[in-house]
């Protein structure tokens, strides 16, 4: 057990950030999509605009805009107004109604009110589900992980119908986590295909939340997976998960779709993406592009060159559980140690980490890092980081006052040599 | 809870309260077409400038968690105001409440930070589990010895403007009028609804010391706590952003007899006029006279300093979509550079506003009634605009379609008030509007057939 907890009742400098974030950031990876949030309009605005600063992207998102009346007379009329009006002004393929604390605690079933709703209209062939992200259970990233679980069941209920699914030699399922950016997400894919593969991705950002599929603007997403797309993921011969935290969706997939799945928990540093692409090389039977053998060799020396800069350098780092455990590993390949780690809810993945994690604050990140020589963590930490006057580099979300967020890249060789880069430049 | 409510909102002096359709208040927002804060967000806005005061959510995550580190309201003092303090309820909390949470919150913020005071911010899950934020603040007041505010504004309540008057609310029934400062001058002056966005307010601040005359009070930006409890001896007030806080105004008027402008410092013609306002206001003949000297000096400058702008700017067409005093204050300013206002948008401005835009534009230019994206661009293409001046809302949907913008609301980084501010955002609308990028990013790859 290497996991402990703030002692503070009060929260101060929240690392946490709500499941609704998660759930909003899932969705716009599939095109065509839109979340509501069953919450006050607050709720949608203040996610809208913390999106917008980190990506500089218009974020799809709207709210049922609930108010204390509402909530007296009952939630379910605003959800179904809500769902009428986005589907009668913007005609999405997708929508996602996401619960908050407030819907939660008014205990709304938006289950059954939304199963009502489908039965009205049986025809109509449109994705609309529920998910449950109260405030008070996780962060981010299990906000995320619940809500591409609960679009993959539905989006089995639809597969189904049309069995029996061929399968397709070359194609795999790539299920990315929330801590993959964009960049990432492209760099995942583009290393797949050059090894033949066809990839079906989901939540696909790869091309949303920077430049995105279709151009202009619009209220929905202008980019991620399209149905139709996705609708083949039962023909897919396999599933790669990036991230701990998402492997429950491979099951989901497993069992639904008779699909093995296969868990990479981080495409970060070199033994790490060694053993990625031997997998790879292994399961396509295809030797290893050139290009990647070349990168290969310049992240050891880049590792080498800076091994004086890094070797023994202390910590202080405070991530979501999969991010954290990804720069753990990588930043010990470098040869440094962390003065403090702080996580944002417990996972059994941090668990089965030989370091001690604290589940709390930036604060209880600030109050045991006196001794850290830099400074990891989302943009609300640089505060802190400020006051101890340790080098701050931002990671994660969200990250302000620089731009290109979504393309900046930490897996694969090229991307990890980004990454040592990007440190490097802090810390010499 | 209810008192404040009505309070605020039977406020004369806002025209959303008019006897107009018999509403109440600001209308409320509608299922799957609304963008705009809740109450929660507005008070926020409205308190969390007093920099050396705790402000602590009490309420579930998200309220707290995904808000904090927003704004751009400068300190020049204490940083305990970018402390994001919540009490993040859990499963539990909620079932049993979440005032033994609350209370060891309050305890240990005292015990970690010694601030001066605390506002305590209800949110819509406190008040439905029916949490008295009046009584344990009340209490906790009495055992610590220092103002501990309730702010009931939760976000369910109404819309983000509603929050900032309930804020106003908070201030006027425990804060202003506590106090004594320590000397008083002759022209003692207190900004209502001003919120150092960027450090605009220094620049102000600069031109009034120039002139003699002292800031009293901040409210809100770049205050400390004690200077908002002193307000009520300042000898004018000017109400500088919006219609937000008339309440504080009119209640210092009422009570204490101070009386009170709205006014702007956008565009040189605004910043002078408010500079000779104020004085008028003071009622002192020398200081009205050099007040005079001054302004009609700092026009002849900025005048100078402008010409070559106004070169490129004149007969460009702007689209405003904004709220509140901005949206006929940077009308005025952007008219003053030569530039035409083909539209604005109106669905967050006062009776009053609007009559003023309607002066200011004319009959040729679009008046935007509803909310959302998707209309303003529509505008837009209407109008053959040239620029949109927004809020960062808008700013990735404009840049989307390839279209120039200048931000101007709360979250911006650059200062636009007073002289200074105007030649920076004559500067800043030359660079969006002669960009290289436009041409560039209308370019077709050459390889395309």
């Amino acid at each position: 057990m290497t996991i402990c907890f703030s002692e503070k009742k009060l929260v101060i400098n929240s690392l946490k950030i709500s499941q609704t974030v998660g759930g909003v950031l899932a969705l716009q990876g599939i095109f065509r999509s839109i979340p509501i949030l069953h919450s006050a309009q607050g709720c949608a605005a203040f996610i809208k605009a913390l999106m917008t600063n980190h990506y500089r992207d218009p974020v799809a998102l709207q709210t049922t805009a609930l108010t204390e009346l509402d909530i007296i007379f009952g939630a379910e009329q605003n959800m179904i107004k809500a769902i009428d009006t986005v589907i009668d002004k913007n005609d999405p393929s997708v929508i996602a109604v996401l619960s908050t604390a407030l819907s939660e605690t008014v205990d709304d079933d938006m289950e059954k009110n939304l199963k009502n709703y489908r039965e009205n209209d049986p025809t109509d062939l449109r994705l609309i589900f529920p998910v449950s992200l109260p405030d008070f259970e996780g962060s981010l990233e299990s906000g995320y992980a619940r809500t591409v679980e609960a679009f993959i069941v539905e989006l089995s209920h639809c597969i189904l119908e049309n069995r029996p699914v061929k399968k397709q030699g070359n194609r795999v399922n790539l299920i990315p986590g929330s801590h993959l950016t964009s960049g990432d997400v492209m760099e995942i894919k583009t290393i797949l295909s050059d090894f033949g593969l066809e990839v079906m991705t989901f939540p696909d950002l790869s091309h949303s939340l920077s430049a995105t599929l279709a151009d202009g603007y619009s209220p929905l997403t202008q980019g991620g997976s399209t149905l139709t797309d996705l609708k083949k993921i039962a023909s897919a011969q396999l599933t790669i998960v990036v991230g701990n935290s998402m492997e429950k969706a491979g099951q989901i997939i497993e069992e639904l779709h008779d699909i093995p799945y296969i868990l990479f928990d981080s495409l970060t540093g070199l033994e790490k993406v060694d053993h990625f692409f031997s997998w790879l090389k292994n399961f396509t039977q295809s030797p290893v592009p050139s290009r990647y053998q070349w990168e290969r060799k310049q992240l050891i020396d880049a590792m080498v060159d800076s091994h004086f800069y890094f070797g023994g350098k202390s910590y202080a780092m405070a991530s979501e559980p999969d991010h954290l455990y990804t720069l753990v590993m990588f930043l010990k390949e470098l040869g440094c140690m962390p003065a403090k780690l702080v996580s944002s809810y417990a996972t059994p993945a941090l668990k089965t980490m030989e370091e001690t994690v604290e589940i709390g604050d930036l604060d209880d990140l600030e109050r045991g890092s006196d001794a850290a020589e830099f400074w990891l963590s989302n943009s609300h930490g640089q505060q802190g980081a400020g006051r101890l006057s340790i080098p701050f580099m931002p990671i994660g979300f969200p990250i302000t006052g620089q731009i290109a967020n979504g393309y900046r890249r930490q897996v694969g060789f090229r991307g990890t040599i980004e990454l040592l880069l990007a440190i490097s430049q802090v810390i010499i | 809870m209810k008192n404040h409510m009505i309070n605020a909102f039977q406020e004369p002096a806002c025209q959303h309260n008019q006897a107009q359709s018999g509403q109440q208040g600001c209308a409320p927002a509608k299922p799957g077409q609304s963008n705009g804060g809740c109450a929660f967000d507005g008070a926020q806005i409205t308190l969390l400038p007093i920099a050396d005061a705790a402000h602590l959510v009490h309420g579930p995550l998200a309220c707290g968690g995904n808000s904090w580190e927003r704004r751009g309201s400068l300190s020049s003092g204490s940083s305990l105001y970018r402390y994001g303090l919540t009490t993040d309820l859990s499963e539990q909390d909620i079932i049993f409440g979440g005032d033994d949470k609350l209370v060891k919150s309050i305890n240990e913020i005292i015990q970690r930070f010694q601030p001066p005071a605390i506002f305590v911010y209800a949110t819509c899950v406190t008040a439905l589990i029916g949490v008295d934020l009046d009584a344990i603040c009340h209490q906790a007041s009495k055992r610590h010895a220092i103002p501990i505010i309730p702010v009931n504004s939760p976000g369910f309540s109404g819309s983000k403007n509603s929050g900032n008057r309930l804020a106003g609310q908070a201030l006027i029934d425990y804060v202003i009028g506590t106090e004594d400062p320590p000397f008083q001058t002759p022209f003692d002056l207190n900004f209502i609804g001003e919120y150092n966005i960027a450090g605009e307010m220094w620049d102000i601040e600069d031109l009034l010391k120039q002139l003699g005359i002292r800031l009293l009070s901040r409210i809100t930006g770049d205050s400390h706590f004690k200077e908002v409890q002193w307000a009520h001896r300042a000898k004018v007030n000017m109400v500088v952003c919006g219609r937000a806080l008339i309440n504080v105004a009119r209640h210092m008027e009422d009570k204490y007899e101070i009386p009170y402008f709205e006014g702007s410092f956008y565009g040189a013609k605004q910043t002078s006029y408010s500079l000779r306002k104020i004085a008028r206001l003071f009622g002192d003949q020398r200081l009205i006279d050099n007040v005079a000297v001054f302004t009609a000096n700092e026009e002849k400058k900025i005048e100078q300093a402008l010409k070559e702008a106004r070169k490129v700017l004149k007969g460009k067409r702007a689209l405003l979509y904004t709220g509140g005093v901005k949206s006929w204050s940077v009308i005025s300013a952007l008219q003053e550079l030569g530039m035409e206002v083909v539209g604005v948008g109106i669905s967050k401005s006062s009776q009053e506003d609007i009559v003023r835009i309607k002066d200011l534009v004319g009959e040729d230019a679009l008046l935007i009634d509803s909310r959302g994206a998707r209309v303003v661009l529509e505008t837009f293409k209407k109008k053959q605009g040239d620029i949109l001046i927004a809020g960062g809302r808008n700013i990735y949907v404009a840049l989307k379609e390839r279209i120039p913008f200048l931000e101007i609301n709360q979250e911006r980084d650059h200062a636009y008030a007073g002289y200074t501010g105007f030649r920076q955002m004559a500067r800043h609308l030359v660079t969006a509007l002669q960009h290289p990028v436009w041409k560039l990013a209308k370019l077709d790859p050459p390889w395309k057939e």
